[in-house]
């Protein structure tokens, strides 16, 4: 609109130089008209500049990666008139690899809910989520300009390519997950989990056998949630190329475990070193564990779960995956 | 009835209810503006041939109504509308083949009678001559026909404009060419008529961004804005109506501001060397011509133009430049070289400007004059000044025509005496300042009987036969003064002043025309055929330009630009060139009507305005102690009115020029070098990309991807590869990885002119040269709403 208000200002400035210059009643009129016509379109314009109500959606709310997905903008005019114009500062953000896109979005004309349709940059796998982060609307004449409210962020999921792997042989004995109700029943018993001795622990849980054995004090922990799974674990780090191999194969083999119908968890480390294990029992809960995957940001490099072998020695049976296919079972 | 059947018919309704105010607004208009005004003055007709349909606007408005729908039939087509479109066109051409002389005759009557009216107002505004022998009944007829298939044209155009295209600039380009004639000519078209038209290009101006909204919306937009349009102009109208209208008092002011700065931004741009001037120019020039062909009505703007601070009481005229030459309707200045050549011979020229003044006591005044907006830039100084060196006080003479001013020098103080009697310079007869007396003249009276007798030979004969009237001419001419005398009361009796004097037609000679044919003019005029008409009987005379001021002792005047005059000096031997006013009193008439009180009068403020900065008066005159008074003569006879900077009359548009050429000149000269901002860093980087060695052409290719990256631009790796190759490998990259490496630098271009905020965009694309290819894929066009 810059260059509107520059004609309009060199044209006003014209117009005065006009009726400065002349002893002419044209030069007063066409003065006066070329004032209030900024006036007349700001009074037209301003109930639809006040009553823009603006809405965000992704379309599909998931994908795969490499799928044409969209986003969708609607905007609603209060009164009976079209808003002449609406500016959008929109960001694209990959809540995955971290890599943003930003662009200008103009509307003329708006005056209905019709969704205006984006495309997504569903190049590599990750939440994608959409922000508006300004919008302003504008007067007929787009002189006069308004802030308008911002309205919630989008998101959708672009998943990895499920990468055709064999589902793994998974020995027997690991059974699948006990449901809550058979894990209330199990009661005290042979149930425990090991970890290392952390100062306070009382003496009587110290397991002497596997301690003496391992050189370092174990103590057993009873719980409930102590499963003979199989985990998938993964670093999750890389470049978005190797994120996007790692996550597939990933998926892969998750589904091709489901399909024989093997629960299993999924462990790795979050970006601060954290470790996360979820639980992939159905398809539901493994579009569980993608959204949290892909939902927060993965650095070029990080911590491997190698490093952490207090963790992977709690494991009954791991598949490692990694982006290049492979990966070992433990 | 549908919502979108529903939505069609309300957008269908507003085009064509824009439409035929476009039209309707436009054919009423320009009637009521080329047909019934003025006519006659100056056409080959005594009536317009547009009269008649002027007389008939009403059918004229029922035809542009049936045009106007047919139009909006033909363009609203959903389909077949090409050929509907085309039909219509081919009928139109059609008639006029049938018709084309008739049609051929009306067109040249109606750009006539335009032409006829425009120059009646506008100075420079020429005739277009057309006559093809026809009689009245036979002129209207075609006058007609060519207006009446001229709107069906029209009406096809501005169908395409509001119902297709909907760009509200094509509609004002195809409505208000054909008015702008009239209208700065000052010419007024039937106002309702005018509201109708500027309402259509209001409603569509505010409608534009919407143009491509949902139907219903567009055309709600559209009634909607037109209605409101109409309001806002008709409140215009009755709170600023055109009957009372009176220049604002802030325009006359910032007029006065604006010549000033103007004034002085020429004078500054014309002390450097360089493209602007070259030789170090110190002194300026007045006006080297005055041309009495194309001087039409008088028009001022009342602005003021000097600012004279004096101890005199009276009528003072301030002398601006003589001209000489009197040819082909035109006065020029007189060649440097021929005065240089024939007159110089040793006469020092300030005898030529302080003449010989009989010894004598007499009061001696002093005056400081303030240029605030005249342009021409001589010093506007009264006569018989005793100054003794005018180069100290800013003046330098220029051959025997004017004092120049020197560059940046703005207010000159001057002591000057009244206006002698011009006795002869014989013994005891001397100058006070210079000691030189009617001796000192050397060979320039020869020089004037040479030169300032110059009458063109087709006028002598006329010019003749009037002198032969005049008494003193019978007599002999022994006073060139009382010749000059006679021959001003002899034009006040033959000749009326009229300030709405037309410009002559085309071939007449201006002064002829005003001795012997239209008998009416101003200053000019008088002057013009006074200085001819002494020269005719012998008498050395020379056209002067200045300005007059009726100062008031010790009080501030402002001198507005209508008090700009032209009169006449006349060669006295022994004595010098003496002043004679030969245009009627009527031309002053404007200062005791008070016309323009507040600049024509003297200031009530003068005691508290600024003085311009300068030394005390008396010092810097020179004036001397023991001076000797002149001769009691009184001031030039008579008085008359304005050609502005002293050349006659003319429009205002003439004055304004300079600033709004300046303005445009701004404007464009903004646009061309944004335009060449953009487009040359463009071509230069097409030019280099598509270079013969492609290595090299890869490097500035990924150098531009670097040099974006400042902006925020992003370097993709494959874009580094390609780089690495291109600098290090031994191979030359193939076509392929050129046109990758290009297409990623062109990329980050586009998405860079989209991302930036307005600033940095503005700079990226018009300082950077990096202008937007295309906003494909990531500005999508707006929603279409159904």
């Amino acid at each position: 609109m810059a260059v509107r208000r520059i004609v309009y200002g060199a044209t006003l400035a014209g117009v005065l130089l006009f009726q400065i210059t002349n002893d002419n009643y044209f030069g007063q009129f066409l003065l006066a008209l070329w004032i209030a016509l900024p006036l007349l379109s700001l009074a037209l314009s301003l109930p639809g500049m006040t009553g823009c109500r603006l809405e965000l959606s992704a379309a599909p709310a998931a994908l795969e990666r490499g799928e044409d997905g969209a986003w969708q903008i609607s905007a609603a005019v209060r009164g009976g008139l079209p808003l002449a114009r609406l500016t959008l500062r929109l960001r694209e953000e990959n809540l995955l690899t971290g890599s943003r896109e930003s662009w200008r979005l103009v509307l003329t004309g708006v005056a209905r809910r019709r969704p205006v349709k984006l495309p997504a940059g569903c190049g590599h796998c990750g939440l994608l989520e959409l922000r508006v982060r300004r919008a302003r609307v504008y007067d007929l004449l787009g002189l006069f300009s308004l802030p308008a409210a911002v309205p919630e962020p989008a998101r959708l999921l672009c998943r990895p390519v499920p990468a055709a792997v064999e589902p793994p042989v998974i020995p027997e004995g690991l059974g699948p997950r006990p449901s809550p109700l058979s894990a209330a029943r199990a009661g005290p018993g042979e149930d425990y989990d090991l970890r290392e001795y952390r100062p306070g622990d009382p003496m009587r849980s110290v397991h002497w056998k596997l301690s003496s054995k391992w050189d370092e004090l174990i103590v057993r922990e009873r719980g409930a949630a102590a499963s003979p799974l199989p985990a998938l674990t993964l670093d999750r780090f890389g470049t978005p190329e190797e994120l996007d191999g790692l996550l597939g194969r990933l998926l892969g083999l998750s589904r091709g475990l489901l399909s024989v119908q093997r629960p299993h968890n999924v462990l790795w480390l979050d970006a601060g070193g954290e470790p996360r294990l979820r639980a992939v029992s159905d398809e539901k809960e493994l579009t569980d564990c993608l959204v949290e995957l892909l939902g927060t940001a993965a650095p070029l490099s990080g911590p491997r779960l190698d490093g952490r072998p207090e963790l992977i020695r709690g494991l009954a049976f791991r598949i490692h995956v990694t982006s290049e296919g492979g990966g070992g079972d433990d | 009835m549908t919502d979108r059947e529903r939505g069609s018919l309300l957008a269908a309704a507003a085009d064509g209810l824009l439409l035929l105010c476009a039209l309707g607004g436009f054919t009423s208009s320009f009637l009521s503006l080329y047909g019934s005004a003025e006519y006659g003055r100056n056409a080959v007709y005594a009536a317009g041939p547009l009269d008649l349909c002027a007389a008939h606007t009403d059918r004229f408005l029922l035809l542009a109504g049936l045009f106007a729908l047919l139009s909006l039939g033909a363009w609203s087509l959903p389909k077949l509308r090409a050929a509907a479109v085309g039909g219509l066109g081919a009928v139109l051409v059609l008639a006029g083949a049938l018709n084309r002389t008739r049609l051929v005759q009306g067109a040249g009557l109606t750009l006539h009678t335009i032409t006829v009216l425009f120059s009646q107002r506008v100075r420079e505004g020429r005739v277009f001559q057309y006559d093809p022998g026809l009689t009245r009944g036979q002129q209207e007829a075609a006058a007609a026909l060519f207006l009446v298939l001229a709107l069906a044209a029209l009406a096809l155009a501005l169908g395409w404009a509001v119902v297709r295209a909907r760009r509200w600039w094509a509609a004002a380009l195809l409505t208000l060419p054909p008015l702008l004639p009239g209208l700065l000519a000052d010419y007024y078209p039937d106002w309702l008529s005018f509201l109708a038209l500027s309402a259509c290009w209001c409603a569509m101006l505010l409608s534009d961004l919407c143009k491509w909204a949902a139907p219903s919306r567009r055309g709600a937009l559209g009634l909607i804005s037109l209605a409101c349009a109409a309001a806002v102009l008709s409140g215009i109208t009755l709170a600023l109506p055109r009957e009372d209208y009176a220049r604002p008092q802030w325009a006359l002011r910032a007029e006065e501001e604006l010549h000033s700065i103007v004034s002085r931004c020429a004078d500054y741009f014309s002390q450097l060397d360089g493209p602007f001037q070259g030789g170090g120019v110190t002194y300026v020039g007045s006006a080297e011509e005055a041309d009495l062909s194309g001087a039409g009505p008088l028009r001022h703007t009342g602005r003021t133009v000097l600012r004279v601070t004096s101890d005199y009481a009276g009528r003072l005229y301030l002398r601006g430049s003589s001209l000489a030459d009197y040819e082909d309707g035109m006065w020029k200045a007189m060649d440097d070289e021929a005065f240089q050549n024939a007159a110089g011979g040793g006469v020092p020229p300030r005898v030529l400007f302080f003449p010989v003044m009989i010894a004598g006591p007499g009061p001696e005044y002093t005056i400081i004059v303030n240029n605030v907006g005249a342009v021409g830039s001589c010093v506007y100084a009264p006569y018989f000044i005793s100054v003794a060196e005018p180069e100290e006080s800013g003046m330098t003479l220029v051959n025997d025509s004017l004092l120049a001013r020197r560059q940046g020098r703005w207010t000159h103080t001057l002591t000057f005496m009244e206006l002698p009697e011009p006795h002869p310079a014989g013994v005891g007869t001397v100058n006070r300042v210079t000691g030189w007396s009617g001796s000192n003249f050397g060979a320039y009276p020869g020089f004037v009987y040479e030169r300032y007798l110059d009458v063109p030979e087709e006028l002598r004969d006329s010019l003749l036969s009037l002198c032969g009237d005049l008494d003193i001419y019978a007599a002999g001419l022994t006073d060139p003064v009382k010749a000059a005398e006679q021959v001003a009361a002899l034009l006040d009796r033959l000749c009326e002043y009229d300030t709405e004097t037309p410009p002559v037609p085309e071939g007449e000679d201006p002064v002829l025309y005003f001795l012997t044919e239209s008998r009416r003019g101003y200053c000019m005029h008088f002057a013009s055929a006074a200085a001819l008409m002494l020269r005719t009987m012998g008498v050395p005379a020379r056209y002067v330009s200045g300005f007059t001021a009726e100062s008031v002792p010790n009080q501030q005047v402002d001198v507005p630009d209508r008090a700009a005059h032209a009169w006449v000096e006349v060669w006295v031997d022994g004595f010098g060139w003496y002043p004679v006013e030969v245009t009627p009193p009527a031309a002053f008439t404007w200062y005791e009507q008070g016309v323009l009180a507040p600049e024509g009068l003297p200031s009530e403020e003068a005691e508290e305005s600024e003085i311009p900065e300068e030394s005390d008066p008396l010092e810097e005159s020179g004036a001397p102690e023991d001076s000797e008074r002149p001769g009691d003569t009184p001031a030039p006879t008579q008085a008359a009115s304005a050609p502005p900077q002293g050349q006659g009359g003319g429009n205002s548009l003439p004055a304004a020029a300079p600033a709004v050429f300046g303005a445009l000149a701004a404007i464009l000269g903004a646009a061309a070098l944004l335009w060449l901002g953009q487009h040359l860093p463009k071509r230069r980087r097409a030019r280099r990309m598509a270079g013969p060695d492609p290595n090299r052409a890869a490097l500035y290719a990924y150098g531009c991807l670097l040099r974006m990256e400042r902006w925020g631009g992003k370097v993709d790796r494959r874009a580094v590869e390609l780089a690495e190759k291109a600098k290090f490998s031994q191979h030359t990259l193939t076509a392929e990885e050129l046109a990758e490496l290009r297409a990623l630098a062109d990329g980050q271009r586009e998405r860079l002119c989209v991302i930036l905020d307005p600033l940095p965009r503005l700079a990226f694309r018009y300082l950077w040269g990096m202008p937007k290819r295309s906003q494909r894929g990531k500005n999508p066009p707006s929603a279409p709403d159904t």
